[in-house]
């Protein structure tokens, strides 16, 4: 069995695809508006960071954020190849195929990316989005690709395509279920705090900014008299009030409406819900603490 | 003394306005920004304040920006954000306004009235005039009342781009007087 040697040429190449993979990886990718974003951002961590501050929008799977560190292989690998051609003489081989695969599937999913972060601002487009570190690093990973075996066409087409398909179909999918992920079902979330209605309130007109900054967000239990009840099909609302008028009031869950017209004015009630905080009402002069997807919880 | 009691009877006056007005915590606003590319911007309050007043025809509502329900819990999440609703900074819509015509509604008659509605909406701490046709139905003594309009979202600086989020999100009130 014989080792082919690359051409002069190709041991070029080599190293100025791998060096350009490794340069570009340290370099603004996409700009999000004044946001400079690099492919290192990635396996930093730094990526959902900086979507998360900048348009809310945080990791889908943080429990496996971790897993961005293999983002890190890019430019390691991109070393390894350097020396390999430079030392070794030789082709750059699967390391270079790797290197190149991980950086094309790294640059999909910051062009599909890019692409949504439309929705949140629409000055951002992605051909304005993309710098010129993005194309470099898409040219010098197809192209270390190619150079990475004397032959093997078929291998070459299968690391530029497969990482490309991959991560298109991934990030599609993640968009699906994010489209269709619904609101977690009350039921199932444990309340952070219990209350009676009339204490809660009463911290609301106390000092609102700090009522708003405990409740707000969070599942609440509430303990009180119903002093107001609408229901009708599948829709329910019920308020709990104090003294002076000020109240707290439940958008129940659709499947409660039944459950919430066998009760009425006067009667007593445990209902969990997640708390929207309080608004001053002009028109009713009180202070309105409004809670939605609630359930009853007797 | 003078000034103690006019300002007593002024007091009185006010208070017997206001007590004229039909009102309601659980007014229902439905909310659809939706687009045939992303069709889940959908929401709705219930629990909105609503006001109406029969002599003047004052029309006036408020909601909590963040008790709008959305099924869909990122839109949920969106909607609140700060390049969106900013519910946060800006917790609150409001509306008031007032009958064009009401001499056109017998508040003391059962009957479907319609009415063009013209006031301040208020998003965002953006105040815009719009006109809604509504429809007053009065039966046994309680009045119901649906506006439809729309509302045009980037000029409240709501970020809209019209493929995904429509920039004129149709808006319907819907409320039960008491």
């Amino acid at each position: 069995m014989t080792t082919h040697q690359p051409s002069h040429f190709t041991k070029r190449l080599s190293v100025l695809f791998a060096a350009g993979i490794l340069l570009s990886f340290f370099l603004p990718w996409v700009n999000w508006g004044s946001v400079p974003v690099s492919a290192k951002d990635m396996a930093t961590g730094n990526f959902y960071n900086l979507s998360e501050t900048n348009f809310g929008l945080a990791s889908p799977f943080p429990e496996m954020d971790f897993a961005n560190a293999v983002f890190w292989l890019i430019p390691v690998l991109s070393l390894v190849v350097i020396l390999l051609v430079l030392l070794k003489k030789r082709h750059a081989t699967l390391w270079g195929a790797m290197a190149g695969a991980l950086a094309l599937s790294l640059a999909v999913v910051y062009a599909l990316f890019t692409n949504e972060l439309n929705m949140f601002d629409p000055a951002i487009s992605l051909p304005g989005a993309l710098q010129p570190a993005f194309y470099a690093a898409v040219i010098a990973s197809i192209g270390l690709i190619l150079c990475s075996w004397q032959k093997k066409l078929v291998w070459k087409l299968l690391f530029i395509i497969a990482p490309i398909a991959l991560s298109y179909l991934a990030f599609s999918q993640i968009k699906k279920s994010q489209l269709t992920e619904k609101v977690a079902a009350t039921q199932t979330l444990t309340a952070a705090y219990k209350v009676d209605a009339v204490a809660l309130i009463q911290e609301f007109v106390t000092t609102d900014s700090a009522a708003n900054a405990k409740y707000r967000e969070q599942i609440v239990e509430v303990t009180g008299i119903i002093s107001e009840l609408n229901a009708k099909d599948s829709t329910a609302t019920l308020s709990m009030a104090d003294s002076t008028g000020s109240y707290v009031i439940f958008d129940f869950e659709k499947d409660q409406a039944a459950k919430v017209k066998a009760f009425k004015p006067g009667d007593r009630v445990a209902v969990k819900g997640l708390c929207s905080g309080s608004i001053f009402s002009e028109i009713m002069g009180t202070q309105t603490i409004s809670f939605k997807h609630a359930i009853l919880n007797n | 003394m003078k000034k103690t009691t006019f300002l007593f009877a002024l007091m009185l006056a006010s208070a017997g306005l206001f007590a004229q007005a039909k009102k309601t915590t659980s007014a229902t606003i439905s909310f659809d920004a939706s687009t045939p590319a992303d069709p889940v911007a959908k929401a709705e309050n219930k629990t909105v304040i609503a006001a109406l007043d029969p002599k003047t025809g004052i029309v006036q509502f408020e909601a909590a920006v963040k008790n709008f329900a959305f099924e869909n819990k990122k839109v949920e999440e969106h909607f609140n954000a700060e390049r969106w609703l900013n519910s946060e900074k800006f917790p609150k819509f409001s509306f008031k306004g007032k009958i064009e015509d009401p001499a056109k509604v017998n508040f003391k008659k059962d009957g479907v009235y319609t009415v063009s509605v013209t006031g301040d909406l208020t998003i965002k701490e953006t105040t815009k005039a719009i006109t809604a046709p509504a429809s007053i139905t009065i039966k046994g003594g309680k009045i119901s009342s649906v506006a439809n309009f729309t509302v045009n979202l980037p000029e409240f600086g709501v970020m809209a781009d019209g493929k995904k989020i429509a920039q004129d999100a149709k808006v319907s009130v819907a409320a039960t007087l008491n």
